[in-house]
């Protein structure tokens, strides 16, 4: 799945993708780089299950299929447990640091 | 896995979840190529068949010809193939893999192994022999009642 979003271009189109549907034409306008490139990067996140297309008239029409967000996302949570705690103590840290200045402070 | 029990005591279901997963390591080995199933497949068939006309990759491979131009297009921008006219057709158009993209598959074929030996690990030796000969008898069965 990273290996997926590994590449810039295929990020700008998923980022292009997030607020609507879009045809090739309007992805090419966006990510500028040419329509080979863009065609390319949007079948590969087709056959990754990325994004799903559908006919309308002669265009066709891209959109995000949320599934392997969800399994991004699931992913990540599960690291919660390994960087939450180091969250925790940043705060405690910065709140000592905080009370030792206002120390300090009134003592001048 | 999250999956009802009910859900896994379906065969059908099990192949269908099987084939998914199987497909997204593919796609996942080939991306680092930057190539997708349907230019895979095209060049598959030409290290099998070099020089095969545009008409020929189309029909085996059951990619409209609409679809199959860009991909062809796209692999002769980055010299994976040539395009030239036929050996003994000169009105034909004919497909040939050029050495680099010769040298490429070859290095592909091997990360496909990789991605199945990966695959079936779960399984012994034998066991993956069994299941390859299962599932071999179930397709040709299907393809002989078509």
């Amino acid at each position: 799945m990273f290996q997926i979003l590994a590449d810039p271009t295929r990020r700008r189109i998923v980022e292009e993708l997030k607020r609507g549907e879009r045809s090739v034409g309007q992805l090419v306008d966006v990510v500028e780089i040419g329509q080979p490139g863009v065609s390319r990067a949007l079948a590969i996140l087709e056959d990754a299950d990325f994004v799903v297309v559908r006919p309308d008239g002669r265009r066709r029409l891209y959109s995000l299929r949320p599934q392997p967000f969800r399994e991004l996302s699931e992913f990540v949570s599960a690291y919660r447990a390994i960087w939450e705690p180091r969250l925790d103590r940043l705060g405690v840290e910065l709140e000592r640091r905080r009370k030792n200045k206002d120390h300090k402070e009134k003592k001048r | 896995m999250e999956e009802p029990k009910e859900l896994l005591e379906s065969t059908g279901y099990l192949l269908a979840r099987l084939g998914s997963e199987s497909r997204r390591r593919f796609v996942e080995a080939l991306v680092r190529e930057e190539l997708t199933l349907g230019a895979y497949s095209v060049l598959m068939l030409l290290g099998v068949e070099q020089g095969a006309t545009q008409r020929r990759l189309g029909h085996v491979l059951g990619i409209d010809p609409r679809n199959l131009t860009p991909i062809l297009d796209d692999l002769e921008d980055r010299r994976w193939l040539t395009r030239g006219t036929h050996m003994y057709d000169r009105r034909r158009n004919a497909v040939m893999l050029t050495d680099y993209g010769r040298a490429k598959m070859t290095k592909l074929a091997r990360v496909g192994e990789r991605v199945e030996e990966d695959f079936l690990r779960p399984l012994s030796a034998r066991q993956r022999k069994q299941l390859h000969a299962l599932l071999k008898r179930l397709l040709t069965g299907h393809m002989l009642s078509q």
